[in-house]
């Protein structure tokens, strides 16, 4: 039998190399394809994103009149508050970082506010807090277009099949945050509230039931304090103020409150969105210990170590939902956790703090479009 | 916004899908009145892998088909503070919750806004 030349030989090795390369090569281009439809589809929901914003701006000067408002110049502006970029303090030594990193949040919000402020001199508070929250989840989607295309145009250049590829791993993951603060840019434009408001709801709806909504105070900016009394306890409640979407700052108010009660609280009860699992139904609760609350972990720390300081117990009833839910207006199911979250809260009152004790009830989040 | 994008580019795959189909169907016919006049087995394997085309053609067209985006509607439900009488509608945006919005119009009482919440309907994406 005829077993070939060693030219054939020779031909088969070169054919079957460059069908390997080849392969590769299609791999590639199937990759760039794939991430070239996520990266249009990160574009176009940017752009849009900042057009609403623009609009928004726009549009709440068109309600108080435009005041020698200059329309081209703020369009400027506001493109480039979406640009701004926030550097964290150096963690080399890490002492300190907390305070550092409060000071830098703090600073920058304010001065953001003011901003704001200055380029629509006639906005009130509710609509500064709504444009800010709509400036934020621009800058989020801007920076996340910018990341993602960075890591394409390296991965295209350099040909490189594992940077396309690990890029590639991560783009579901990506898009379920893009399609979130797409979700939360329609929430901060209709000014209604969103899934992370469920702690705020749960605090608010405290309130509003024991008829305790008028008499709240704002000791500390942007947060507000009521008490009521359930059954035979004293239950101090600390939120964000609403309805404009805002955060509050809680651990300067819950300071104000232990300094005003001279730490004589017995429990720290936080309510707060928490991000479920695929497998976890959304709208599930979930007690626990410790302090619920997410975000960069400033108020988090100055929390439990207030707590810590006084030997006060914590506890936490959590909501469960996606980032999705959690950014974008809240939909019936989570509404109604919301309203068993605030049964259980009631419950963890009466089971945990004996008649004649004091609690603290903290409803942590997003109070966008909750009063007060 | 990003599923009305997706749904968006997709539409625009459907005239292909169809021509690619009209396609299909042409050459099939083809084969089949060729293989009758010349009984050449050829024309007969050669339908194999179009057929293959076609299911897998006729099955990424039917998921593109079935796909459906998000519509949302928004409501809120206000109750008066006085009787309980409640009224559930439909709301644009800028209704915050526990606050007052109105008259009741049983008995004049305060109206507070109770519960606000999204509703989800689902919408094919072809027009």
């Amino acid at each position: 039998m005829d077993q070939g030349s060693f030219l054939d030989a020779i031909i088969w090795f070169v054919m079957l190399t460059l069908l390997f390369y080849l392969n590769r090569e299609m791999e590639i281009m199937r990759l760039i394809s794939e991430i070239e439809r996520y990266l249009r589809l990160y574009r176009a929901t940017r752009d849009k994103a900042l057009n609403t914003t623009l609009s928004e701006f726009k549009s709440v000067l068109a309600r108080h009149g435009e005041h020698g408002v200059d329309i081209k110049r703020l369009e400027e502006r506001v493109k480039s508050l979406i640009e701004l970029v926030f550097i964290e303090p150096v963690s080399l030594d890490p002492y300190g970082i907390i305070a550092k990193l409060k000071h830098l949040l703090r600073s920058s919000e304010k001065t953001l506010r003011d901003e704001v402020s200055r380029m629509l001199p006639p906005a009130t508070e509710v609509e500064v807090e709504n444009l800010l929250n709509l400036v934020s989840a621009t800058q989020v989607l801007n920076m996340i277009y910018k990341t993602v295309d960075h890591i394409y145009r390296i991965g295209r250049k350099f040909r490189s099949y594992w940077i396309l590829m690990q890029l590639s791993a991560l783009l579901p993951f990506i898009t379920e945050e893009v399609r979130a603060l797409e979700g939360a840019i329609d929430a901060f434009t209709k000014g209604l509230p969103i899934g992370d408001s469920v702690g705020a709801i749960v605090a608010a709806k405290l309130l509003y039931d024991h008829g305790a909504t008028e008499k709240v105070l704002e000791p500390v900016e942007n947060t507000v304090v009521g008490e009521l009394s359930l059954d035979g306890r004293e239950v101090v409640i600390v939120k964000a103020k609403g309805p404009g979407g805002t955060t509050g700052r809680l651990d300067d108010a819950i300071r104000w409150v232990f300094d005003r009660y001279r730490g004589d609280i017995n429990a720290i009860i936080t309510v707060d969105a928490a991000l479920k699992l695929e497998s976890e139904e959304s709208g599930a609760i979930s007690e626990g210990f410790g302090v619920a609350m997410g975000g960069i972990g400033v108020e988090r720390f100055n929390i439990e170590k207030l707590a810590t300081e006084y030997g006060v117990p914590l506890y936490a009833v959590l909501v469960k939902m996606s980032e999705e839910e959690a950014l974008s207006v809240i939909d019936e199911k989570l509404f109604n956790s919301a309203e068993k979250a605030v049964d259980i809260v009631k419950r963890i009152i009466t089971e945990r703090i004996a008649p004649g004790g004091r609690v603290l009830v903290v409803g942590v989040g997003n109070t966008i479009g909750v009063t007060p | 916004m990003s599923e009305e994008f997706l749904s968006e580019m997709r539409r625009k795959w459907v005239p292909i899908y169809i021509l690619a189909l009209l396609s299909i169907v042409f050459i099939t016919a083809h084969l089949i009145l060729n293989y009758i006049h010349t009984k050449n087995s050829m024309y007969i394997n050669w339908l194999i892998p179009l057929l293959f085309l076609a299911m897998y053609i006729l099955f990424s067209f039917s998921r593109l088909l079935k796909m459906k985006i998000s519509v949302y509607t928004y409501y809120r439900v206000i109750r008066c503070t006085k009787c309980g009488y409640e009224e559930v509608g439909k709301t644009e945006g800028k209704t915050y919750l526990f606050s007052r919005e109105g008259k009741c119009p049983k008995c004049s009482g305060d109206m507070v806004v109770v519960k606000v919440y999204k509703k989800k309907t689902l919408k094919g994406i072809t027009k």
